[in-house]
């Protein structure tokens, strides 16, 4: 396998790294000038060119992403022959600095593009998926009147999402975050014809805000912490490019670069804690801690923090950072309580669905954490908090997907829980695996929206289940392949997801066996009936979709047909991921994650023994959940039997609870919404209507109406009356010398 | 002899024939809807003036002699004559616009003078 990519590496044109480092702009270049041309001239393109554009876009960011990852990883060939020590002390990344781009007092703020292995996992995944899911959408989209605007802002989200992916720093990151979330929103409200889309998109719009905030306030307390908002030391100082740990008299020091970025500052950190240099960091480390010379030239005594929270350690700040920029993987990533807006943003067309809320811009918050984890490794704390959250959120979606009745409903609370189960990776440790798990989610979520998509558009644009059923003869291709996409979904072993999640899993029981921490067992079992619960929905949706009798009405049944080419060939390749994507490339996150991914994880301390049992009752655990929720669905869904009847939930509480999504949205609605729009109500009746409006801008107006209403009377167009002003003026002037002259003397 | 019978200048007096003048003249202008009659009006305004000149110079030159300075008064007479010439000028300048307007409008009356206030 190996040598044939090598040889297929060597036929292409690759290998300059500097050229392709350089030229890393284009990357999200060719988006944004398809995004430029649909948008300002997409009237003038007939359907057919407005589709080739956008996807040309695509193919050419997919294109040139590819040979920069090529590059990327033959560089890394080159040099394993090597000397070892010399393969150390060189990060293995594209970097490249464009210029400076804010510069306020002592901070400043490039703007540059890295690709190192973790960013080129993610816009594999990004272009990649992004260029099937426009083949797709050409085909969808096909009748729709606004195809170049829905190209247009297909192309923007990808410009969006790359700008996030390969910015160099959190500035750059933070423009991508917000680009994508923009993109959402106009995508979501796509058909806003319909005041219940654009509502959607406004929701959508709203909760991120909160993330935002709270991403914001994190990028912040690590300005003030660290001083810079760079991840790594840029490429064009002279000297050490990262930390290094040197031995000089005997004494271990640890070296930081010039310039360095945050993930050098929290690597030096680490070492420093580890050689036991900052034994108790929360106690004795101040902000704008300086290490001994002897130690480290590691000093943060020119950053702001130290002169604002004099009383702060950099331990705590860091622990607020991390909480902080957790609010915003939140919101963006949907994990409670901010995953409200997900479901619905199931609003949008399906390819957005796919591409957007389910593939890539979601997970851009674990790709956040995944990004700053040796910042997050710091903070015990937070990291905790990341596992409760991602493991709560995998449960209670999971519960909530299992009695819903629209098909990209169910899709879209199981993307929740797989968000829940990144999370959950990221918050015991394994942050590789929480971007394995993103990018074999995305072969098989990505897979089961399209296939949505494209019985939906069998359908006539049905979506709830009920009236599904039988469409296993009629959509072949489509049925096969979210078969395929279920049992990725469902854990069957062998399949893409059943890799990562069963990982995820076993990771959070090894933690618990390394700390003993209850919460840590709580959190698996959460997963694990959340794994059986993925399952279980899963197969009520392929039951209920494809087996059983048909029970559209007539008049859709007649049109049911199977899609064209343009939608089933994305649906095939996607398929074949979602088989072989994990067993590929399942090493180079777990075994391989610091050697060819640069992540270092927190490894769990057990022994050999207790490994093996850990593993050993993980895999019966994942296996019974898996096979169990997917038997004890079909056993009840699979003979088009029991079609979901809302009426049962006047009997049963807990169908209740879960068909009605466990009351949320109404909790939310009483304890936020309606005392804020009561609030809002008052203040817009009392003070704007009350005193803005009434009496300081009607009130000014009508004085000054008033005034020169009686002033336009002098203006009375007669030549006598402005001879006697003339005269009254200087008889006026003449008084006034008189006066000065004889009378104040 | 004529002299005898003329009476004594008297400066006040003549002020004082001067303001009346100048005050029919400043009521003619303001109260009068017809600019004929107002720019005689400011002839007599004018001319009101003219009159202070002159008396003021008159009384100059009664200073003077009991001074023996010769050239006093001189000034007072000199504007009483520039006067009168730039009110000649001022008259033929009012008189045609007013006979242009009166051509254009048939009205020389000012309540109708009113196209730039409508």
């Amino acid at each position: 396998m190996h040598g044939l990519i090598d040889t297929l590496f060597h036929l292409l044109p690759i290998g300059d790294r500097s050229f392709y480092e350089r030229s890393l702009f284009l990357i999200p270049l060719f988006p944004f000038i398809g995004f430029l041309l649909n948008g300002l001239f997409g009237s003038k393109f007939s359907k057919k060119e407005s589709s080739w554009i956008g996807i040309l876009g695509a193919f050419a960011a997919f294109t040139w992403a590819f040979l920069c990852v090529a590059t990327l990883n033959v560089g890394t060939g080159a040099k394993e022959g090597m000397s070892a020590s010399l393969s150390e002390d060189t990060r293995n990344a594209l970097h490249v600095v464009y210029g400076t781009w804010i510069h306020v007092g002592d901070f400043s703020c490039s703007f540059g593009m890295l690709l190192d292995p973790l960013s080129s996992v993610m816009i594999m995944i990004v272009t990649g998926i992004g260029t099937l899911i426009h083949i797709y959408s050409a085909g969808y989209m096909a009748h729709d009147e606004g195809l170049a605007r829905f190209f247009a802002y297909l192309n923007l989200f990808l410009f969006a999402m790359i700008l996030l992916v390969l910015g160099d720093n959190l500035i750059v990151l933070f423009v991508g975050w917000e680009g994508v979330g923009l993109c959402s929103y106009l995508l979501i409200g796509f058909w806003y014809e319909d005041s219940k889309n654009a509502a959607a998109g406004m929701k959508a719009f709203v909760v991120n805000r909160i993330g935002d905030l709270g991403f914001l306030l994190g990028i912040f307390t690590l300005i003030a912490v660290f001083g810079t908002v760079n991840f790594v030391a840029s490429p064009k100082r002279v000297g050490v490019h990262h930390v290094t740990k040197q031995t000089c008299l005997e004494q271990e020091k640890v070296e930081v670069p010039r310039g360095a970025g945050l993930l050098d500052y929290a690597e030096a950190l680490r070492l420093l804690r580890k050689n036991g240099n900052i034994t108790e960091e929360r106690a004795s480390a101040p902000l704008g801690f300086k290490a001994p010379e002897n130690i480290s030239n590691l000093d943060l005594s020119h950053t702001m923090g130290s002169k604002i929270f004099t009383e702060w350690s950099i331990g705590m700040a860091l622990t607020l950072a991390c909480a902080l920029l957790f609010v915003g993987a939140m919101g963006k990533s949907a994990q409670i309580p901010l995953y409200v807006w997900l479901p619905d943003a199931m609003a949008g067309p399906t390819p957005v669905s796919a591409l957007i809320h389910a593939a890539t811009m979601v997970t851009a918050g674990v790709y956040m954490v995944c990004r700053l984890h040796s910042i997050f490794s710091l903070s015990e704390e937070v990291l905790r908090m990341v596992a409760i959250v991602g493991g709560c959120t995998s449960l209670f979606s999971a519960l909530i997907g299992l009695t819903q009745l629209d098909i990209k409903k169910v899709l879209a609370y199981s993307t929740v829980s797989q968000l829940g189960y990144m999370f959950l990776g990221l918050g015991v440790g394994a942050f590789s695996l929480g971007i394995f798990h993103v990018l074999t989610h995305a072969f098989f979520k990505a897979l089961l929206f399209l296939g949505a998509g494209s019985v939906i558009h069998a359908m006539s644009g049905e979506q709830d289940m009920r009236y599904m059923g039988g469409l296993r003869s009629k959509l072949p291709k489509t049925f096969w392949t979210m078969v395929i996409g279920g049992v990725a979904l469902a854990g069957v072993p062998g399949f893409a997801g059943w890799w990562s999640k069963d990982e995820i899993l076993a990771e959070t029981l090894l933690r618990y066996g390394d700390s003993h921490q209850t919460i840590y067992l709580v959190l698996y079992i959460f997963a694990a009936v959340g794994a059986f619960c993925t399952a279980f929905y899963t197969c009520r949706l392929i039951c209920l979709t494809f087996l059983g009798e048909n029970r559209a009405k007539d008049e859709v049944k007649a049109h049911i047909h199977e899609s064209p080419p343009s939608m089933t060939i994305p649906l095939i390749v996607l398929a074949a991921f979602s088989v072989v994507g994990g067993v590929i490339w399942h090493v180079a996150f777990t075994a391989g994650a610091e050697s060819q991914l640069g992540i270092r994880n927190i490894e769990a301390v057990v022994s050999a023994e207790e490994h093996h049992h850990i593993h050993l009752i993980n895999t019966a655990a994942t296996l019974m959940a898996a096979f169990g929720g997917i038997g004890l669905a079909f056993f009840r869904y699979g003979k088009g039997k029991n079609i979901p009847d809302p009426e049962r939930a006047k009997t049963n509480i807990f169908y209740r609870l879960s068909l009605n999504k466990f009351y949320v949205d109404e909790t939310y609605n009483a304890l936020i919404i309606m005392p804020f729009t009561i609030i809002s109500e008052l203040t817009h009746w009392v003070v704007d209507v009350g005193i803005i409006d009434s009496i300081v801008v009607r009130g000014t107006a009508k004085m000054v109406s008033a005034f020169s209403g009686q002033l336009r009377r002098v203006q009375t167009g007669l030549l006598n009356s402005y001879a006697s002003f003339m005269m009254y003026g200087a008889a006026g002037v003449l008084f006034y010398l008189l006066a000065k002259a004889y009378l104040i003397k | 002899m004529v002299l005898a019978l003329m009476p004594q200048f008297n400066l006040l007096s003549c002020l004082l024939v001067a303001t009346l003048i100048f005050i029919i003249g400043a009521f003619g202008v303001v109260c009068r809807r017809n600019v004929l009659i107002m720019l005689i009006s400011i002839e007599l305004m004018l001319n009101a003036v003219n009159l202070v000149f002159a008396s003021f110079a008159r009384a100059h030159v009664n200073l003077a002699n009991e001074t023996h300075n010769s050239t006093a008064g001189e000034t007072g007479q000199l504007f009483a004559l520039f006067i009168i010439a730039i009110a000649a000028a001022e008259a033929a300048v009012g008189l045609a616009i007013v006979i242009t307007y009166f051509r254009n409008r048939e009205t020389v009356d000012t309540r109708d003078m009113k196209a730039m206030s409508q």
